[in-house]
């Protein structure tokens, strides 16, 4: 054996890349782009880079705006003040009465149905793209990924590649349903959570990036989402967008993250759509650019389910 | 959609989506899917797991802010990340030289080796690595830090000649004479020179 495959078989003691070291220093890179795409699978399932966590460079301190609602009977818009902690508070108790338990297994795919609606800003024609997707539960198998109508297959995770949110129901199912111990354990991940602990201003942008990344999950164990929607409403910065909402016709309220000023979370907006009654989650809205154009984006899923196999429909 | 369809995620080239980055910022995450694991393990056998944290984090944001000055005729980005990593490792050589005197230090894990047994024994009946760890760390702890750069691109970063004189920004002549001189030096410590001897010897080429 000589000297050179010597050292090559020599590991020196070199730790492992960890999970959250390299979640960590890929926020790090997030950051620095200026931009934050939501936190995405490694390995490129539920890939979207296109999109954007929006933020003004505004001072994150108001979480009341003035909504205009229009009521189903009268045809006058009515003006009404809502904070973003009521909306939130109304999505999680609206997600804990509609959803459904489920319990995929490793073995099986999740499959969605996402409709996205793209206007160009500058003006002209809405395209509709219907992205159907099956993504492997634990990333052990190829999943089939469709992103504005681009279809691709997506390799399974190699050895050390992760996701957050977490992929294996198991892990998904160890995060805490109330919603104060979930904020400190993303927070505190990668150590023992310190329940007592407040969460410091510079701590927050983390956990709501994570918080935002576990709501993209089509399907969560039962009461996760509830409690991502209420220690949401717990994130400094989580405002109401003001002024008049609407998708599909129907009044909306949009929620949206402004980070503290100075810092890199600036962006051209991706909101949160909430139903102006019930409070209902219905889909995000953001804008990207692609071309040295302008596009606004309204998203919603139609459909999820847990199928044994791709291209296999509920 | 930047991407063209029918393209399949791992197919195109680091060069094509660093390119893409240029309009599309975000496009720039493929990059670090891609390379975290090798750069970092590169960074963690140099300097351990905590500082190799910070320079993987900081490869990768340096690597992004530079992403203009590519040159996209090289399709990959291996040999570019690993020069700006190397280049962030200079600034923690006395925490190198720290960590290869303490490995130089810590006893052959093989078990069973006889203690009068010598390293060229060892390394003759071709023992595993890590039990000559020790003359391994103290023979690059001995090394002038360019000489080491070089040495550990081929071995550690698993970079050939031209890849290694392209991330460090020398002739290729310059890469193999300081290779030539390292292994030498390596070859010297297995053969049973005194590992404890750490000194690091003038920068020369």
């Amino acid at each position: 054996m000589n000297e050179i495959e010597l050292l090559r078989e020599w590991d020196a003691d070199a730790p492992p890349l960890s999970d959250t070291a390299r979640a960590r220093a890929r926020f790090r890179l997030q950051q620095a782009m200026g931009a934050t795409a939501a936190p995405v699978g490694v390995a490129g399932v539920g890939r979207r880079p296109l999109l954007r966590i929006a933020v003004a460079g505004v001072a994150a301190a108001a979480v009341t705006a003035t909504v205009v609602v229009t009521q189903d009977t009268g045809t006058e818009p009515r003006t009404r003040t809502v904070s973003a902690t009521t909306v939130l508070r109304g999505a999680a108790a609206e997600a804990l009465r509609t959803e459904k338990p489920v319990a995929p297994r490793d073995d099986q795919f999740i499959y969605t149905k996402e409709v996205i609606e793209e206007t160009p800003v500058s003006g002209g024609p809405a395209k509709t793209y219907v992205d159907e997707s099956w993504n492997s539960v634990d990333g052990s198998k190829k999943s089939y990924v469709s992103e504005l109508g681009h279809k691709q297959w997506v390799p399974p995770f190699q050895k050390g590649q992760s996701t957050w949110p977490p992929s294996r129901w198991s892990e998904l199912k160890q995060l805490p349903t109330d919603p104060a111990k979930l904020t400190a354990t993303l927070r505190d991940m990668g150590g023992r959570p310190d329940y007592g602990r407040p969460t410091k201003a510079d701590e927050w942008p983390m956990v709501q990036y994570f918080l935002s990344g576990l709501l993209r999950n089509a399907v969560l164990p039962k009461g996760l989402r509830s409690a991502a929607f209420e220690a949401l409403a717990s994130v400094p910065g989580v405002t109401v967008l003001p002024g008049r909402t609407e998708v599909d016709g129907r009044a909306a309220i949009a929620i949206r993250y402004v980070g503290p000023s100075g810092t890199p979370w600036q962006g051209s907006g991706r909101m949160l759509l909430f139903d102006a009654k019930s409070y209902q989650y219905l889909g995000t809205r953001e804008s990207r650019k692609a071309g040295g154009k302008t596009y606004e984006q309204w998203s919603h899923l139609t459909a999820q389910a847990v199928v044994d196999r791709v291209f296999q429909r509920p | 959609m930047t991407v063209e369809p029918g393209v399949r995620v791992g197919q195109d080239s680091d060069a094509s989506v660093i390119e893409r980055s240029w309009d599309e910022p975000e496009e720039f995450a493929a990059l670090f899917d891609r390379h975290a694991d090798s750069v970092h393990r590169y960074a963690a056998r140099r300097l351990g797991g905590e500082a190799a944290e910070d320079v993987m984090a900081e490869t990768f944001t340096t690597a992004f802010q530079q992403r203009f000055r590519y040159r996209t005729e090289a399709s990959d980005a291996r040999p570019w990340l690993f020069g700006i990593a190397t280049n962030l490792i200079g600034r923690h050589r006395r925490a190198e030289a720290r960590r290869l005197k303490t490995l130089a230090r810590l006893p052959a894990t093989a078990p069973g080796t006889p203690a009068e047994e010598t390293v060229a024994d060892r390394v003759a009946a071709r023992v595993s690595a890590q039990a000559v760890g020790g003359e391994l760390a103290g023979a690059l702890a001995r090394l002038p830090a360019r000489h080491r750069d070089v040495l550990l691109l081929v071995a550690w970063a698993d970079l050939g000649y031209e890849e290694v004189a392209a991330a460090l920004g020398v002739p290729v002549g310059t890469v193999r004479s300081r290779l030539h001189r390292a292994r030498r030096k390596l070859r010297e410590a297995l053969g049973g020179s005194d590992p404890t001897a750490l000194r690091e010897e003038s920068d020369d080429e």
